[in-house]
């Protein structure tokens, strides 16, 4: 199913939430909203789950205008709290959305043990949700979400508690799933590495409104602007009346005669490809991959391999 | 066990040494004095028409104002706590108020608002009129539980059951439900114990045919001179109670009022027009019903040019009462001010050790150790403080006991707001100041202290807003001479000088709708 919302705009009393807002999650895809704490990211997914209705705008999926309430619009969701019900087992709290639907006992049992069998939490089903792991927390809400087959699935930032080799394995489970199931999913982080990982369609959102959209090598190869170029993870620096903007993988850390940007190197730290290297200039700073470890204070020329300028 | 640890413990213990010093010592003294613990003379009294019958009445009031309070509070606590709406803070402000507000004040709003002969005068008089002055009291202590419950986390669970697929009844039946039994049943048990243990409602609305073993207590240590048959009735009435508190209360569930998650941003909109609408006329009925016994008495008060007032500072108002009204209010103020005073002490002791005790398991334990006493009545504890301290010297002093029972009956809640301010505190501030090197007398003074200002100051202000409105263990004590505000209403009441009671009352209800607003500003 595609999801288009249409010049949404909504508000919390006085706050503004969403400015005018046009997005697409295309049908099949993963769509990952990305932006910064307060950018409108949840408060997108909610109107699209229709828990909030939109001040202005439509929501539309398959190009018609919903206006269903949350339980009519057979969708997944997934929060940032998880939201288990406490009062239920794993298997109540999967079971819930199919008995709701009224889907006959038999079938129920049969599909529970489908989905946690796919999520690994099949030996869990008789626990409490404060019994379990976090990890197995998620993939719960996960399983829950999943059960009733719906047709779209809002996951609501649901890894950014988690440690990062755990946050990594369901990252795949659920590229794994939707891949499988060729499911409508929009996903909400703040982080752009996940972002990057996990989106067939990426769309980076801030102040309420879309800065750009399009696939996610798209996006970080051409950022629109300098907003969606640092939040992708580039550096930005003041140049000739405007922004050069380059990711740290793409610059290269040279005599200082052989470049154009002169710096002084700040502190370095490992990284998984060797060292990054903190570099500071007039007034801006920038982070550096490098192969070596640059000796502190050292001066440094910043050789760029591709870079964008975005005019001020 | 170190040095710093015991100095530590032994101030966290300053007010449950209070409590065994001025509840359960005397208590057990003049048990032991009257003999009251002997199976004879509990049998005697169990014996006696009177005692079964005001038990029995304290029972049927308990059992009947706690479902009152449960069929009117559930419904208020879900919709506060699920529904959003401008001047949510402030509307759920205005139905606790009654819940801070002096019994006898709160009698003689239901006495001057339903009168006699008037179409709900039910609700003014017998067991209806307890039940209805009951349930006012101690629904919104119910509706605060749920919506507290409510709003601490469960509005993603109710949207997630929405987005699973089902309905508004599905999700109030198989989730809100559910959820929340637990605090309707902890709001129904506070509301049994507050009802089972009545005093002065049972007395000005009720009637003799309606006496608790309150009342019961009282007429046999204060009419009949009969403290061991007090004393034995007092027994009686406590172990059932604590049997209920040690078995239903773990030390989780709140006792007081919790403001902050009251006053929570609620999760959930609500979903269509007309359901706005329906829980709008709901809430407002509500409040109609909550404070319009104040709004009675107030009005009352102030109508003919204020002439209640006028009528309660004549001297002849003075000769009835045998003591001037101008004495009746230094009473009341000086009294509540000592008892608010030993209460900002032993609470300095309890910051000392909440902040620093980093045991959960020590600190529920303590925590029940803080509210056992609230299952002890007022009377009770009247009557220990007189039985057991009114031999020495320096207790023949009545204002002395006045203030220490007072303070006694303020604790257990005082406490309890203490530790609610505290909870959002960081449990290792003490020791974060003592890595930094700071001693245990400069960790009190510029750390612990100054971090909890805004809980010590509702420990203090609810200390004296009970304090100045406490009427059953003063009734025990006093002597004309240091009749206070409460006790005067009852007495203007019994007199049927029902405008110059309005205005007393008008008082006491000034004064504590300022300290509740004072507690509303250090609760944030």
């Amino acid at each position: 199913m595609e999801v288009r919302l249409q010049n949404v705009s909504m508000k919390y009393g006085h706050i503004s939430a969403l400015n005018g807002l046009n997005m697409l999650a295309p049908d099949g895809k993963i769509t990952v909203v990305v932006g910064p704490s307060g950018s409108g990211k949840s408060t997108l997914l909610r109107l699209v789950a229709g828990l909030e209705e939109p001040l202005s705008g439509k929501v539309l999926f398959d190009g018609k205008p919903v206006h269903e309430p949350p339980e009519k619009r057979n969708i997944g969701m997934v929060f940032q709290s998880l939201a288990l019900f406490p009062n239920m087992t794993v298997a109540g709290n999967i079971a819930f959305g199919l008995q709701v639907r009224k889907v006959p006992r038999a079938e129920i049992e049969e599909r529970v043990k489908e989905v946690a069998k796919l999520m690994g939490i099949d030996s869990r089903l008789d626990s409490k949700p404060g019994e379990l792991s976090g990890g197995q927390q998620q993939r719960v809400a996960l399983a829950r979400a999943l059960a009733p087959n719906p047709r779209l699935l809002l996951l609501d930032e649901p890894f950014s508690s988690l440690d990062a080799r755990l946050r990594d394995s369901l990252r795949w489970e659920v590229k794994h799933i939707q891949q499988q199931q060729k499911l409508t999913v929009i996903h909400v982080t703040h982080d752009h590495v996940e972002a990057l990982g996990l989106a067939d369609h990426l769309a980076v959102i801030n102040d309420g409104a879309l800065e750009q959209e399009g696939t996610a090598r798209g996006v970080v190869d051409n950022p629109a602007n300098e907003f969606v170029a640092w939040f992708m993870g580039y550096n930005s620096v003041p140049y000739n009346g405007g922004r050069l903007c380059f990711l740290p993988q793409e610059a290269e850390l040279t005599e200082p005669a052989l470049a154009e940007l002169h710096a002084e190197v700040d502190a370095v730290q490992n990284s998984p490809a060797g060292f990054r290297a903190r570099v500071s200039g007039d007034s801006w700073w920038a982070d550096v991959e490098t192969g070596f470890s640059p000796a502190i204070g050292a001066k440094v020329g910043l050789k760029l391999k591709r870079s964008k300028f975005f005019k001020n | 066990m170190n040095r710093s640890s015991l100095a530590t413990v032994l101030a966290g213990s300053t007010p449950v040494i209070y409590e065994v010093l001025i509840v359960y010592g005397p208590f057990a003294a003049s048990a032991l004095s009257t003999g009251a613990f002997r199976p004879q003379i509990l049998g005697h009294t169990l014996m006696q028409g009177f005692v079964v019958d005001s038990l029995l009445q304290s029972l049927l009031q308990g059992v009947l104002s706690s479902v009152a309070a449960l069929a009117m509070g559930y419904p208020v606590g879900i919709v506060l706590g699920l529904l959003s709406f401008r001047g949510r803070a402030a509307y759920t402000s205005a139905i606790l108020l009654p819940f801070m507000l002096p019994s006898v004040a709160v009698a003689a709003g239901f006495l001057l608002g339903y009168p006699a002969h008037s179409p709900l005068q039910g609700l003014s008089h017998g067991l209806s009129g307890i039940i209805a002055v009951n349930a006012l009291f101690n629904s919104p202590l119910v509706a605060l539980f749920i919506a507290a419950k409510l709003s601490a986390g469960s509005g993603e669970v109710v949207q997630a059951a929405r987005t699973s697929g089902a309905s508004s009844l599905e999700v109030v039946r198989r989730i809100i439900i559910p959820s929340t039994l637990g605090a309707a049943g902890g709001g129904a048990f506070f509301a049994f114990v507050y009802s089972f243990l009545g005093f002065v409602i049972p007395l000005t609305i009720g009637g003799p045919s309606h006496y608790t073993s309150e009342v019961a207590i009282y007429t046999y240590q204060r009419i009949l001179f009969s403290p061991a048959t007090a004393t034995a009735l007092a027994i009686i009435q406590i172990l059932p109670i604590v049997a209920i508190s040690l078995a239903i209360f773990p030390g989780k569930t709140r006792l007081t009022p919790d403001f902050r998650a009251a006053n929570s941003s609620a999760p959930w909109s609500a979903s269509s027009k007309r359901a706005r609408l329906c829980a709008s006329l709901f809430l407002l009925a509500y409040l109609v019903f909550e404070d319009y016994p104040l709004f009675a008495v107030v009005i009352s008060a102030l109508a003919n040019d204020g002439r209640g007032f006028a009528l309660l500072f004549q001297p002849a108002t003075a000769e009835r009462l045998g003591v001037s009204v101008d004495r009746v209010a230094i009473n009341s103020i000086t009294f509540a001010a000592l008892a608010s005073g030993v209460t900002f002490f032993l609470s300095v002791g309890a910051v000392h050790y909440m902040l620093g005790s980093a045991r959960q398991e020590t600190s529920r334990l303590y925590n029940l150790a803080l509210v056992l006493p609230v299952a002890v009545s007022p009377v009770t504890i009247g009557l220990a403080i007189y039985l057991a301290l009114s031999g020495f010297a320096v207790f023949d002093l009545v204002w002395p006991t006045i203030v220490f029972a007072q303070c006694a009956v303020a604790l257990p809640v005082s406490l309890r707001f203490l530790s609610n301010g505290l909870e959002p505190l960081p449990r290792n501030l003490a020791s974060a100041s003592a890595l930094l090197g700071a001693g245990k007398l400069s960790t009190l003074l510029e750390v612990e202290l100054p971090s909890a200002r805004g809980a010590l100051v509702s420990s203090v202000v609810i200390a004296f807003a009970i304090g100045i409105g406490e009427f059953a263990a003063t009734s025990v004590l006093y002597t004309p001479a240091y009749t206070t505000i409460p006790l005067a209403i009852y007495a203007l009441l019994g007199l049927r000088l029902f405008r110059a009671a309005a205005a007393l009352a008008a008082m006491l209800i000034f004064i504590t709708v300022g300290a509740y607003f004072l507690i509303l500003r250090f609760s944030d």
